[in-house]
């Protein structure tokens, strides 16, 4: 009873991270009272009042809701990754705008964000931190890479099978970025191929994630007996490692490339300079992160540091909204520059919390382990 | 650097060896080892022939493998990937001789090997942003100055050791990775591992590859005996479902062989450490994921059997048989059995054992 009552509890509290919506009443089924909602969330927290599991830890349930995060996350990113091919077909045909065709990249950017989180499995696995985001492009793999593609004719530049035979510069987004924003480089009829051969990879990595015997059948049976994960817990682990990375991730490299020295910015070093679009892929992966802590652990976590934990997102959220510049611009303008540093700031004390409070509360901090290997 | 400077300067500084202890005085340490003790401080440890503590010398970060120099008393810590440090120890008086930062758009691997005279140490280093692998020459002689670097051969260049005859073998590991990613491997779609001889004067004179379907089983730790064989111990990167053999051997102008094991599965697709016994009678391979150590012959590479033994590490050759860092200890012996020996410090030790 207790048991399936927490099942009930931890769905309500995934719906309404999951919405990420301001906060508001939630109710689930009352079984004592048939008719009755019983009310399990406050309006004013958006906390479950009886958060499942709270005060017991459960890497099943959190195994559970994880990967629902997850199938969320990726799916996404499948999904619109095939909507900008179609838009892409669209564009190039003459039937949708640039700015349909703009608005379809910058949600498939935004989808992807997230995912750069867990460079674990089916990522890894697939090479795809690579061939879907190639950067940091010190020597402009990208631009040359395109350059052999637009060479070819326009059937194989249309053709996904032929992009996924080229580098890794001609194969993500860094690629599509510089067809639809760079106006130098015609964007049909390249911008068919790059993005069939994107929505193909997309449609792998989900697949390789929640296919049958995918990786999250992997996580799902985790025992002595798994090649992997040797406990339920073990999972939970590598999702918490790859959250602190993450943030490390946004920390150092989305705003410590551009950033530079105050003396020697660089603003060409920040991701997606070319599109403007770099303080929101920062805002879109650390929803993403706060999407997992809140409603992967959720109540496996204790109320107090998921309410802190809230707080110290929404705090860092606000600062990415502080900045009045695109990345690249504020790095090299005085005053802008302060906010971007304070991001920094901010996110590296997320980072901290993070450890503090979360990965010790799960049992699971990042320290020594003889068994992680080298 | 070009092969022939390489070896002026290995000449060139003939003359000036410094002063320094030589291992009796340290001691009588046998073996090296990185370690950690709770609250995760790191430390450099070595252990004598029965299983005490000869030194324990805190390092920066958490470190992986060490060299030790062939005369000195002196070891090399290397920090663990993607680390850039690396620390010359005094392991008479525990003092640190010198610091070792890898140059801009370097990083270490954790492993490195003195050449038999002593006077050049070589680092296995990652050139991650073109992306190839490096041997970092530095000069003993001359406070461990970095004097150059020669191409290893590879992607991903990860343990390395001295052979008998003064030449080197590298396991290339094919794992390509950045410090960006951290630690994840960003080219399992094409990686492509091999092993590589060097002779002594650095220049590569012989490499091997593994077949298609092993393409993705990593050469990452390896040993050798006096004959030139090299014992190589694999980390699959392909599907964890895959069964695969984890410990494969080679002989010059030879393909590369793989033996299975029984016990492999218990390895979790993961071989850590790889040793040969003194006598070549048998091979012993850990696998510190899985908790276990699986044996074979020395000879044939015919399985012998396996144990459970948590958080078993390094590996080194311990008389006719051999010592095996474990949980709380080390264990002595080999497929034929053998008994843990407790080891005070309250240590986890890091994955790999070095033979002083």
């Amino acid at each position: 009873m207790l048991h399936s009552l927490a099942c009930v509890l931890g769905f309500a509290a995934l719906s309404v991270a999951t919405l990420n919506s301001e906060a508001t009443a939630q109710t689930a089924p009352n079984v004592d009272a048939p008719g009755v909602p019983l009310e399990t969330h406050s309006a004013e927290t958006g906390l479950p009042y009886f958060p499942p599991g709270s005060g017991t830890i459960s890497h099943e349930a959190i195994t559970r809701r994880v990967l629902e995060v997850f199938e969320g996350q990726f799916g996404a990113f499948r999904d619109r990754s095939a909507k900008l091919h179609d838009v892409a077909v669209a564009h190039c045909a003459g039937t949708a705008d640039e700015a349909a065709l703009e608005a379809a990249f910058v949600d498939t950017w935004m989808a992807w964000a997230p995912l750069d989180s867990y460079q674990f499995g089916p990522i890894e696995q697939q090479g795809a931190a690579l061939t879907v985001n190639f950067w940091p492009d010190k020597k402009n793999f990208v631009g040359r890479a395109l350059l052999d593609l637009t060479k070819q004719s326009p059937e194989a530049q249309a053709d996904g099978a032929v992009v996924a035979t080229l580098s890794a510069g001609a194969q993500g987004l860094p690629a599509l970025e510089m067809l639809i924003y760079d106006d130098a480089v015609p964007a049909c009829p390249a911008v068919q191929g790059v993005s069939a051969n994107l929505a193909r990879l997309a449609d792998d990595i989900y697949q390789g994630w929640f296919a049958e015997n995918g990786w999250a059948d992997l996580a799902r049976a985790a025992g002595p007996d798994n090649p992997v994960y040797l406990a339920p817990s073990e999972f939970t682990k590598v999702v918490y490692t790859a959250l602190d990375f993450g943030l490390i991730r946004v920390a150092d490299v989305r705003l410590g490339r551009p950033l530079g020295t105050f003396e020697r910015p660089f603003p060409t070093r920040a991701e997606a300079w070319r599109s403007g679009l770099t303080a929101q892929i920062i805002l879109a992966q650390l929803e993403g992160i706060e999407e997992v802590v809140m409603s992967g652990f959720a109540g496996d976590l204790g109320d107090n540091t998921r309410s802190w934990m809230r707080t110290v997102f929404d705090q860092t959220e606000d600062r990415v909204a502080a900045i009045d510049a695109p990345i690249n611009e504020a790095v090299a303008d005085p005053m802008q520059r302060i906010r971007v540093e304070g991001l920094q700031s901010k996110v590296l004390y997320l980072q901290n919390q993070m450890a503090q409070d979360v990965g010790p509360n799960l049992g699971v901090e990042t320290g020594f382990s003889a068994a992680d290997g080298d | 650097m070009q092969r022939r400077q390489f070896l002026a300067v290995s000449l060139a500084s003939a003359t000036a060896a410094w002063a320094s202890q030589g291992w009796a005085a340290a001691g009588a340490p046998k073996y090296l080892t990185a370690a950690a003790k709770p609250g995760n401080s790191t430390w450099l440890v070595g252990l004598t022939e029965d299983a005490k503590i000869a030194f324990e010398i805190q390092i920066p970060s958490r470190g992986h493998a060490a060299a030790a120099h062939p005369e000195r008393a002196e070891a090399v810590a290397f920090a663990r990937r993607p680390g850039r440090f690396a620390v010359v120890l005094d392991c008479v008086t525990g003092q640190e001789i010198v610091r070792l930062d890898s140059p801009e758009g370097r990083h270490f691997y954790g492993h490195g090997a003195f050449t038999a005279d002593g006077k050049l140490l070589l680092t296995t280093e990652n050139a991650y942003d073109i992306p190839d692998g490096r041997l970092g020459v530095w000069d003993a002689t001359d406070g461990y100055k970095r004097i150059g670097e020669l191409p290893s051969g590879g992607i991903g260049p990860h343990e390395m050791i001295r052979m008998d005859d003064g030449g080197f073998a590298v396991a290339n590991g094919g794992m390509q990775t950045h410090p960006d990613y951290e630690r994840a491997v960003l080219n399992i779609p094409t990686m492509q591992p091999n092993l590589t001889y060097l002779d002594a004067e650095g220049a590569i004179i012989d490499q091997v590859e593994p077949p298609a379907d092993m393409r993705l089983n990593s050469i990452r730790h390896i040993a050798a005996d006096a004959s030139g064989r090299v014992v190589i111990a694999l980390q699959w990167q392909g599907n964890p479902l895959q069964e695969v053999p984890l410990m494969a051997s080679h002989r010059r102008g030879e393909a590369l062989q793989f033996f299975d094991h029984p016990e492999t599965r218990a390895l979790k697709q993961y071989a850590g450490s790889i040793a040969l016994s003194a006598d070549g009678s048998q091979i012993a391979v850990t696998g510190p994921k899985g908790g276990h150590v699986i044996f074979f012959d020395g000879t044939t590479g015919a399985p012998l059997n396996g144990q459970a033994l948590p958080e078993a590490s390094g590996v080194a050759r311990f008389g006719e048989r051999f010592i095996v860092t474990v949980k709380g200890g080390v264990l002595e012996g080999g497929a034929d059995g053998g008994h843990v020996v407790l080891v005070d410090g309250d240590y986890s030790w890091d994955n790999h054992l070095v033979a002083i």
